[in-house]
């Protein structure tokens, strides 16, 4: 029997952390397997233990760089659960507030610096030219825009924060600084702004859509669950609410789950092949129980969007088919990032339009109550965990993070092949090939830093192997 | 207009990488007239703010370097093709310049590169006592490698621990 072949893209460029791709080639040269590798490892888990709990959000944000404030949210919460005790009204509008400055300015880099040469310049453009600089010569305007949505949501966060990233200013119990009234009002005037660049990235994104309209298919609607959080009536939610699951059908399995006993219903299992875990819900089994988390998983989820024009939007995405194939195909996920920064914007106005969100009481104190608590919020790639275990003097003792990346695992998997499946024939793989291929994983936007808490790099490699594990070939950039 | 920006950028938690942020830091506190960032990394948004300043110091750890290296980046023509590697979130000065020039059409008259050596890259934040001293020697020196107010365009090194480096393409 002749040898089975692998492909291996190393490394997949243009994500948060250092990945490959092989893509295993049967006797006939077509594609039997594709595997998204995560190659890093960091081990925050391990190392936290020893450490005091009053100190793990500043600790735990350091995993990240893009997504800081996720965890120090999702941390500053499980200490909450910890201590036992309600945080003041100020202290969470505060805390939504860096929430949504968080979606913001991940959405923004995701759709504008890193997908946009994608979807601006093809999948088949000079990969040398295929990036931020080379869009310069056509969408000049189109950048710097991206760069100052960006740093709407950063500016927020060094607002509340002391500075852009990295920020130890969510603490058990609430938050450490309030918001000056002369911040709220230049933080204010930048909305308009704001929601204007969102309003053209929508109107490009249109066009994307109708470019791509032969090629958008091709990056699958695998069956695959969809979850996230949602409010007691089913609306987006992204700090609190329970969490909700729906099939590929947009048929309702699960309801009302209480994040915190996520361990019940959330499995994970480990592969010799990645540092990065494949979570499932427990009840279906792995293949079956495989889901989706982050931006479409979220409009999946949800009933309805609270705020009127990011509603308007969602029901346009809906309204794209007839039935659920447009919620499970991941291209769909850079529309679905664009409705939420349109959200988070509309959202963040009220907030600050509120007069509770200059409040000064915005902390709450107590003791060691509780030897455990889990803290849950929706970072921008879908519900991230944080679960703790301390002694009576507050000392860590165990830690468990479950990342919106690792539960994107399988699907992100399960899009590999199938864009492998059709691009790739022959035991060859082409430019173009590659270049979608990597675009899939994109559309994930993965952050694998958090995920597998490591250190990223961000090169590209593909390799081909054959069923003896020999190297037929490779790429590399 | 503010004359001159210092921007620090690295990891302040693997020790001597975050020397150029240590050095940036000192510098502001010690100099009235010079604006600072203090970055984990460059990014796009850096290119934003650098056209508005006369001077521009990018301070960094540099593997390379055997001593404190000051070199002049220029800004390149055609920067599309001259980006060389793919690009997300982080970017090097050379990159952040060509942004500032061809995204908003701002080029600082000055802009220099600072480059720290380094002999301890481990978990922690205090600088190896080597680095820590070039970098208060450089401190000490910046007035004299800061060009002067309207002066000729050259790269001074007058303190010992200063080698300037040809600019770069």
């Amino acid at each position: 029997m002749e040898p089975q072949r692998t492909i291996t893209i190393e490394p997949v460029t243009r994500i948060e952390g250092h990945a490959k791709i092989t893509i295993h080639l049967d006797a006939d040269g077509q594609v039997n397997d594709a595997r998204f590798h995560v190659t890093e490892f960091r081990g925050f888990e391990k190392f936290c233990e020893g450490r005091l709990l009053w100190e793990m959000p500043g600790i735990t944000s350091r995993i990240c760089g893009i997504c800081p404030a996720s965890h120090l949210i999702a941390s500053a919460k499980a200490g909450d659960a910890i201590l036992a005790i309600g945080i003041p009204e100020t202290a969470e509008k505060l805390r939504r507030l860096l929430t949504l400055a968080q979606w913001t300015q991940s959405h923004a880099l995701s759709f504008f610096h890193l997908s946009s040469p994608d979807l601006l310049l093809g999948f088949d453009a000079d990969p040398a030219t295929r990036n931020v600089f080379g869009l310069m010569a056509e969408h000049k305007d189109v950048i710097r825009r991206g760069i100052r949505l960006r740093k709407f949501g950063q500016e927020i966060i060094e607002t509340l924060g002391g500075r852009r990233i990295h920020t130890p200013w969510a603490v058990p119990g609430g938050v450490r600084e309030s918001l000056g009234a002369g911040d709220r009002d230049r933080l204010l005037a930048w909305i308009p702004e704001a929601m204007e660049t969102t309003t053209i990235a929508l109107g490009i994104l249109e066009g994307v859509h109708a470019k791509f309209a032969h090629e958008i298919p091709n990056f699958g609607s695998t069956p695959s669950l969809s979850v996230g959080l949602v409010s007691e009536d089913g609306g987006l939610e992204y700090y609190s609410g329970s969490l909700r699951m729906r099939d590929s059908n947009g048929n309702t399995i699960a309801d009302q789950l209480d994040p915190t006993d996520y361990s019940e219903y959330l499995g994970e299992r480990s592969t010799e092949w990645s540092y990065l875990k494949f979570p499932y819900y427990k009840p279906l089994g792995h293949d079956g129980g495989t889901y989706r988390v982050g931006p479409l998983a979220r409009l999946s989820v949800c009933d309805y969007i609270e705020t009127p024009l990011a509603e308007a939007e969602r029901q346009k995405l809906r309204a794209l088919s007839a039935d659920w194939d447009v919620m499970g195909n991941p291209f769909y996920y850079h529309y679905a990032r664009l409705i939420e920064i349109l959200f988070a914007i509309e959202k963040i106005e009220m907030l600050l339009s509120d007069s509770d969100i200059l409040g000064e009481d915005i902390r709450s104190k107590a003791m060691i109550n509780r030897q455990q608590g889990v803290g849950v919020c929706e970072a921008p790639r879908g519900p991230l965990f944080h679960h703790y275990h301390v002694d009576e003097d507050g000392v860590i003792q165990q830690v468990n993070m479950l990342i919106a990346t690792a539960q994107n695992n399988q699907a992100m998997n399960a899009t590999v092949r199938q864009l492998a499946s059709h691009y790739v024939h022959g035991g060859s793989i082409t430019e173009g090939a590659l270049n979608r291929i990597e675009a899939g994983i994109r559309c994930y936007d993965p952050c694998l830093s958090c995920s597998t808490h490591a250190i990223g790099k961000m090169p590209l490699q593909v390799q081909l192997i054959d069923s003896a594990g020999r190297v037929l070939g490779e790429r590399s950039r | 207009m503010a004359r001159t920006l210092v921007i620090g950028f690295g990891n302040d938690m693997r020790r001597d990488d975050g020397a150029g942020r240590i050095a940036a830091e000192k510098i502001a506190a010690t100099y009235d007239d010079v604006d600072l960032l203090s970055l984990a990394q460059l990014t796009p948004e850096t290119a934003e703010v650098i056209g508005d300043y006369e001077v521009v110091f990018f301070l960094d750890a540099s593997v390379n370097a055997k001593r404190v290296e000051v070199s002049e980046v220029l800004p390149r023509s055609g920067c599309r093709s001259g980006s060389g590697r793919p690009m997300s979130h982080t970017l090097s000065p050379q990159q952040v310049l060509d942004l500032a020039v061809e995204l908003y059409g701002t080029c600082p008259p000055r802009v220099l590169l600072v480059e720290f050596p380094v002999s301890d890259l481990e978990f922690g934040c205090e600088l190896s006592p080597s680095t820590r001293k070039m970098i208060d020697e450089f401190v000490e020196s910046f007035s004299a490698v800061r060009p002067r107010e309207g002066g000729p365009a050259e790269v001074q090194a007058q303190a010992a621990s200063v080698s300037p480096s040809p600019g770069r393409p």
